[in-house]
């Protein structure tokens, strides 16, 4: 047995340097980047008017209250009107746009809360210094006309009460065009999807559970969780345009579960049980975090995404709930069963699979279904 | 049989108090924005208020040509109790520190726990609002 235990401390090694590396990568895609894009709010914005009216433009909000999106048909100039009376955006007629440096809504801007400051070279008199930052007659950007500014609740509103009215002033071929937005406070989401979704992600784990101690791999148990991840968070990022930065953790962190889990699999296949833990161990990380990434939108009324909310909510939950569970588990088989699997059945050999009782150690073992 | 049972229990009991602290914290976190801050009560506009503003009419449109409405000082401080009274004037509703008042519209409101909060304010000349309710 004594060459043995170098060789099993090299694959636990190589399995947790693994693992960490996976979960390193996660943790790096989850850290949020320098924009801002949509969140979850509690704020619907809605365009009310357009006036004049004109075929020239075309606006939206984008994820409930976060952005403003604006397309100028080809061959129309416009011009964006910034907080002080400034230009602001330029979208010329050959569809190329362009956002003045020297604009203070430039810099208040980059934030749905405006907390990044102004420089002093910024002022509403300064020269315009344009910097060209899209093509196509389109951009969209936090616009702090369009929604609610403040962290706090609107004081002496309530859920289903308008709490913002402003208007937002575009120059269209020399004539102003003002677009009038609103907002209202949205009710509270039902608690139900989320209660499902924690009870699925629990009976997921249960799953993993009883398929391990009737010696099937417990990665069967997870693959319907990880699809459903990586299906909301595709809805998720899809939905929104590049202009909003929205976030690749939606569906990289699934992916990794995915690719976990299909590589898992074969180890399963193979008998390697030990390497399936890590990957499930990495699959209950990656749905874990995904789980903590989304966990705003479990409490707002709304959610930038394509999917169905109580879908979404559903899945947040699932994954957190079976994401833990499962990491724990996997912790708990690859380091602290040494000896006795978790039904008591038999004991791990050198690959770290478990042999059952009645066999020799070291004998060859059936694979895994 | 006996010695394997804690083995097998005790590692879903961990999990399970992770997970319960996981979702409380998750839920917690993001749902108690409302916890620190002031919060008030509707009381009749025929009552007589302790401050009292106006957003005269033509203000909207001043806001669309880029001059700041500076209704409310960028500063205020009140205490619990203290009553609050905005009247719209302007054909258009306005935004005015943590309040909304639709076009034509008096919101009277009085402060009735204490609170602290500041926060941006793009169209208020300082580009800040500091609210203090004492108690």
């Amino acid at each position: 047995m004594a060459p043995e235990r170098p060789r099993r401390l090299h694959r636990l090694r190589c399995i947790v340097g693994g693992a960490l590396a996976g979960l390193g990568l996660a943790a790096a895609i989850a850290t949020p980047a320098f924009a801002d894009p949509p969140g979850p709010t509690d704020y619907l914005s809605e365009v009310r008017s357009v006036d004049p009216v004109t075929s020239a433009i075309e606006v939206g909000i984008i994820g409930g209250d976060s952005f403003f999106e604006l397309r100028v048909e080809s061959g129309t100039e416009a011009m964006v009107v910034g907080y002080q009376g400034e230009d602001y955006l330029w979208f010329r007629p050959d569809g190329v746009v362009l956002e003045n440096q020297n604009s203070p809504a430039k810099y208040l801007n980059t934030d749905r809360y405006g907390v990044d400051g102004v420089p002093p070279t910024a002022s509403a008199d300064a020269p315009p210094s344009w910097e060209q930052i899209a093509t196509g007659g389109y951009w969209a950007w936090h616009d702090h006309r369009a929604h609610w500014m403040l962290d706090i609740r609107p004081l002496g509103r309530s859920a289903g009460d308008q709490i913002l009215e402003a208007v937002i002033p575009i120059v269209v071929d020399g004539d102003i065009v003002e677009v009038t937005v609103i907002s209202t406070w949205q009710p509270e989401p039902s608690p139900v999807p989320m209660v499902l979704g924690a009870l699925a992600g629990a009976g997921v784990a249960a799953g993993a559970w009883w398929l391990r101690g009737r010696r099937l791999s417990p990665l069967f148990a997870t693959v319907a969780l990880v699809l459903l991840a990586l299906g909301v968070g595709l809805a998720q990022f899809l939905s929104l345009p590049s202009a909003t930065e929205p976030r690749p953790v939606w569906f990289l962190l699934p992916v990794i579960a995915v690719v976990s889990a299909s590589v898992g699999l074969g180890l399963s296949v193979r008998g390697q049980r030990f390497a399936a833990d890590a990957a499930l161990l990495l699959i209950g990380a990656e749905l874990a975090i995904w789980g903590f990434v989304k966990r705003d939108g479990l409490s707002a009324a709304i959610i930038p995404t394509a999917a169905p909310y109580w879908l979404d909510r559903f899945a947040t939950t699932a994954a957190l709930t079976g994401g833990v569970l499962l990491a724990a588990m996997a912790l708990w088989w690859l380091f602290a069963v040494p000896v006795s699997s978790p039904t008591g059945e038999g004991h791990r050999d050198s690959d770290g699979g478990v042999s059952g009782s009645r066999e020799p150690s070291g004998s060859p073992r059936p694979a895994h279904p | 049989m006996s010695s394997r049972r804690p083995t097998t229990v005790r590692p879903m009991a961990v999990a399970a108090v992770v997970v319960g602290g996981l979702l409380g914290g998750a839920l917690v976190g993001c749902g108690n924005e409302d916890a620190a801050q002031p919060q008030t009560e509707a009381v009749a506009d025929s009552d007589s208020a302790t401050l009292e503003y106006v957003i005269p009419v033509g203000a909207g449109e001043a806001l669309d040509a880029g001059t700041p409405l500076e209704i409310l000082p960028g500063e205020l401080e009140v205490n619990v109790g203290d009553t609050i009274r905005i009247e719209n004037q302007d054909d258009r509703g306005h935004t005015v520190g943590p309040f909304f008042v639709g076009a034509n519209e008096t919101l009277t409101q009085r402060f009735s726990t204490p609170g602290e909060f500041e926060g941006v304010c793009t169209v208020h000349p300082s580009g800040q609002l500091v609210l203090v309710v004492n108690a």
